[in-house]
């Protein structure tokens, strides 16, 4: 009933694994969680929703 | 780990990053996109201030409006933004925080004995018109939500998502004297544009009765003001457009049968030409709320298994969904349809009125 999303994963694929570890990005998982550091930090903060139907 | 990933992990790095595969946390009061993408990114203050929204896509292709090259300029042009916000900030007003997961339609689900495994962005959607549709605040209007560009008549392009490419004669952006080579710098309520999604987001906020949009561009160096002057109905796409939304599940009338398009092997053997339309039923809807729909075009005399070549005269469509989204967004309920499937090699014209 809904279409793939196979054909957004090579863009997906290169955004959201592990990405080169000289930049030790961390992917967090809880946001209100990551709203509070990117506070502490006075960071912007990057949401990606990737819904995975 | 290709350049792309190394620039975007560069790009990345100044952010507190996120990953959201399940919206049922997610505070639905303040942080809104198109739910029916499966690819959306959000960048934000932490005080709930959205600075621009990622992700849109044309009609027939889901990664038609992502680019690499647009997502790490997007990245690096909003540390700016970020720095002048904090400069002057002005949170959103506080709204009452609801999780997707309470929103009443799934909270009923949820009593009503149904695991949800994960609330999936499009759920979102779902569960907020079953709950406008129920307390009567649902008007078919609604479901334009995120219009494209090309609504008031814009093309941009997919690596730098606020210059304009095209702009469609006689539309409104044409009227307005816009022209290709133009940079969006605000737009209705957005007042910063980087992206397709920041044009959708200003669109979709704006009321389908509205009959003007503030626009502010770019052209050689100088920002000028215009203001759009919207025509009726400017929120309505053609069915071809919706077709991929998932959202029109919800929509009304529904043909309350479906399935998968045949190959050009299927065609032959039944005497239909390779470019013809024809899908076969795989499913007819006889269960749950919406089984009076199946067991109208059963009582038609449908069966699993014909192929559907032309529904109310039209036989044109460019896909399954597009057959969906047509009825959908075309006809009306009650209307009495003529329908023609292929059962075997004999050629069936059935009827009935469209349920809804």
């Amino acid at each position: 009933m809904h279409r793939s999303p196979t054909a957004v994963l090579p863009f997906l694929l290169t955004l959201l694994p592990a990405l080169p570890a000289q930049f030790e990005l961390t992917w967090h998982t809880d946001l209100a969680a990551a709203r509070t550091l990117a506070a502490e930090k006075k960071a912007p903060l990057l949401v990606v929703f990737r819904c995975e139907r | 780990m290709g350049r792309g990933s190394k620039d975007l992990a560069a790009a990345a790095a100044p952010y507190v990053c996120v990953r959201v595969t399940d919206m049922r946390a997610i505070d639905v009061s303040n942080l809104r996109f198109d739910f029916d993408l499966t690819f959306a990114a959000l960048l934000m203050h932490d005080d709930g201030t959205i600075y621009h929204r990622y992700g849109s896509r044309g009609p027939d292709d889901p990664a038609g409006f992502l680019s690499m090259a647009s997502f790490v300029q997007l990245l690096k042009d909003t540390l700016a933004d970020h720095a002048a916000y904090d400069r002057a900030p002005s949170p959103p007003a506080a709204a009452p925080p609801v999780a997707a997961i309470d929103l009443p339609a799934l909270q009923r689900r949820i009593k009503g004995g149904q695991k949800i495994e994960c609330v999936h962005c499009h759920i979102v959607n779902d569960a907020e018109y079953q709950d406008a549709a129920l307390g009567e605040r649902w008007k078919k209007d609604d479901l334009y939500n995120f219009p494209d560009p090309a609504r008031i008549g814009l093309t941009l392009a997919r690596d730098r998502q606020n210059h304009v490419t095209a702009v469609t004669p006689g539309s409104a952006a044409a009227r307005a004297g816009l022209r290709t080579g133009d940079e969006l710098v605000a737009l209705g309520e957005q007042t910063s544009v980087r992206t397709q999604g920041d044009v959708q987001w200003a669109l979709h906020r704006t009321p389908f009765a509205a009959t003007s949009l503030l626009l502010r561009y770019r052209r050689g160096g100088a920002e000028r003001t215009e203001t759009l002057a919207l025509g009726e109905n400017w929120k309505r796409c053609p069915p071809e457009e919706y077709a991929w939304r998932p959202f029109k599940w919800n929509l009304s009338p529904s043909s309350g049968f479906g399935g998968s398009a045949i190959g050009p092997d299927a065609k032959k053997k039944i005497g239909l030409a390779e470019a013809a339309f024809a899908f076969r039923v795989d499913y007819i809807v006889d269960w749950g709320e919406k089984a009076h729909r199946g067991n109208a075009a059963k009582a038609a005399g449908l069966r699993k298994g014909d192929v559907l070549v032309s529904f109310a005269g039209k036989s044109n469509f460019r896909s399954v969904p597009h057959f969906h989204a047509w009825v959908s967004l075309t006809r009306t309920a009650g209307e009495d349809i003529e329908f023609v499937v292929m059962r075997g090699n004999e050629r069936l014209t059935l009827r009935y009125k469209l349920p809804e």
